[in-house]
């Protein structure tokens, strides 16, 4: 988003100027965070109007509490964290009586930006990166989608997704087995090629 | 960093540090790579070539994106909601809220012969002059009053108000000759009247305009947003009485022409700059500098705000006003370039903040 530049102020520094009751910095946030926010729950959470409820309540629940707040260097992190449970708390309540599985969807399609690549061994390797990442289960999808696209760290990913670290590693190690395995006849294809050259 | 020495592409795709780095350009990770990359000079063809995949990665937009009007709705409501503890959503209680938006009035009165019969119109008692504020604008710019309710006028030159200097009873009446823009602090429980010459305006609390010359021949009355009553003083009509109270709907004015005595309703040809409609476009601000800011506050209010342009006037901010009274748009802006402001003898007067500078 263009707004996004504005004013230069960190993240963390906005999130303690809200802290103080400042409603510019508060609304500057929400305008910050809003798309994004809306963009990952619109993942996993197919009511649109649904979501944006539960994104507005996150923040006015921010504004509530905003006196017992903490001070954080992470405020991306805590409001993924804080939108993530909402829905998921909140879609339990509605499906009470359906069948709730430990199932979901996490709808994403990884992309390669190629206007950045014109070395075409890379642009090879690109998509393939592509193709593995679109073809993992939901779960390590979501892992993806919050490393690669959204840059969050590992600890932070495990945070937002409730799971311990260990498990989030145990799920990398598969995404990136997947890697390994398709990775290596693909490089040897493209020596080759250097080779034939 | 020995770990490094067999790496090849994907392996740098799976290493933290690496992704980190490239991602985050976080301090301490750029130090580690920079020392590595001087001292394994060969690996950088490597590591470019893994940074480019890694930043190519993208992610396909959703096919029912946000657009910003959505997004603006959106922040709005969760302003409201967070500012103004109005609850949760609901469409009806948001319209609710937008009726309490802006009116704007204009009222010209009579000119010449009717002075004297003016006086011996006026239901105003002496003993309630006595008790009120006397504001008279003789200056040639616009002045600021603000009153005990937190309601505020905007006083144009030559013009008069008068108001109790605290509100009691159940109406909040002030005493206008001339011309002047009200923000009317909202209060639902105690009517804001305007009495101008015979003629009153009715309001439950909202942001509206007055204009009310003594020497005018007539009244005119705009409404942008929401509801106004306008009715004769003569009358002494009960405010519901539908045949003598004129009600006013947005974008629609009345002019009385009181030697006839006589209202007549019609619609304005342009919005108002205060009007929902205008507000929202002119007085919402996304990285704009604060000396445009200003102007267009300024053009709204027919206002002049004193502030240090040199040292303010280029710093950009963002900033959602219209929906804000004027002593919330300033207090807003002031926050965003970390500046302090006072309302000081019909004045709006923005300064530094010295004290907070850390």
């Amino acid at each position: 988003m263009d707004n996004e530049a504005d004013l230069m102020i960190e993240d963390s520094e906005l999130w303690d100027l809200f802290r103080t009751g400042n409603q510019l910095a508060y609304t500057q946030l929400v305008n910050r965070y809003y798309k994004q926010l809306f963009n990952y729950g619109r993942r996993f959470c197919q009511d649109r109007e649904f979501l944006m409820d539960c994104i507005q309540e996150v923040f006015f629940e921010l504004w509530k509490r905003k006196e017992k707040i903490k001070s954080t260097p992470a405020v991306k992190w805590y409001l993924f964290k804080a939108v993530r449970l909402r829905i998921f708390r909140d879609q339990s309540k509605w499906t009470k009586n359906e069948e709730l599985s430990d199932e979901y969807n996490f709808l994403v399609e990884f992309n390669i930006e190629s206007k950045i690549i014109n070395d075409l061994e890379i642009n090879d390797l690109s998509v393939k990166v592509k193709n593995i990442l679109n073809a993992l289960p939901p779960r390590q999808q979501e892992i993806m989608y919050l490393r690669f696209y959204e840059g969050l760290a590992l600890n932070q990913i495990s945070e937002i997704m409730g799971i311990s670290n260990q498990s989030l590693r145990n799920l990398l190690q598969k995404s990136y087995k997947n890697f390994r395995a398709e990775w290596i006849p693909l490089l040897i294809f493209l020596s080759c090629c250097k080779l034939l050259n | 960093m020995a770990k490094y020495d067999n790496y090849d592409i994907e392996d740098f795709l799976q290493d933290d540090s690496f992704i980190d780095w490239i991602l985050n350009e976080k301090a301490e990770s750029n130090a580690f790579w920079t020392t590595f990359l001087s001292e394994y000079p060969e690996k950088r063809t490597l590591i470019e070539k893994a940074r480019a995949i890694l930043i190519s990665i993208n992610v396909k937009p959703l096919d029912d994106q946000l657009s910003d009007t959505e997004i603006n709705l959106r922040v709005n409501l969760i302003q409201d909601q967070a500012f103004r503890q109005v609850p949760m959503v609901k469409i009806y209680q948001r319209q609710w809220f937008k009726t309490a938006a802006i009116f704007l009035i204009f009222i010209s009165i009579g000119f010449i012969a009717y002075q004297t019969l003016t006086k011996s119109d006026d239901l105003i008692t002496k003993d309630v002059l006595n008790s009120l504020v006397k504001i008279s604008n003789t200056s040639k710019k616009s002045k600021l009053v603000l009153m005990n309710d937190g309601s505020l006028a905007v006083l144009t030159p030559g013009s008069e108000i008068q108001f109790p200097s605290t509100f009691k009873g159940e109406e909040r009446s002030v005493y206008l000759q001339g011309e002047a823009f009200f923000e009317v602090h909202k209060d639902h429980d105690h009517p804001f009247l305007v009495h101008s010459q015979n003629m009153i305006t009715r309001v439950l609390g909202t942001s509206f305009t007055i204009k009310a010359f003594k020497d005018a021949a007539e009244f005119k009355v705009i409404v942008n947003t929401g509801k106004v009553w306008v009715y004769d003083q003569k009358t002494k009509p009960a405010a519901e009485k539908k045949d003598v109270v004129i009600a006013l709907t947005p974008n629609q004015q009345v002019t009385y022409t009181r030697n006839v005595f006589q209202f007549k309703k019609d619609t304005v040809t342009h919005p108002l700059l205060l009007s929902k409609e205008v507000a929202d476009k002119e007085l919402n601000f996304a990285n704009i500098p604060f000396s445009t800011v200003i102007s267009k506050l300024n053009a709204a209010y027919g206002i002049q705000i004193e502030y240090n342009e040199q040292k303010l006037g280029n710093l950009r901010i963002t900033a959602l006003l219209a929906e804000h009274p004027l002593n919330e748009k300033v207090e807003l802006i002031c926050r965003a370039v970390n500046a302090k402001y006072r309302f000081a003898d019909g004045r709006i007067i923005i300064e530094e903040d010295t004290q907070t500078n850390k």
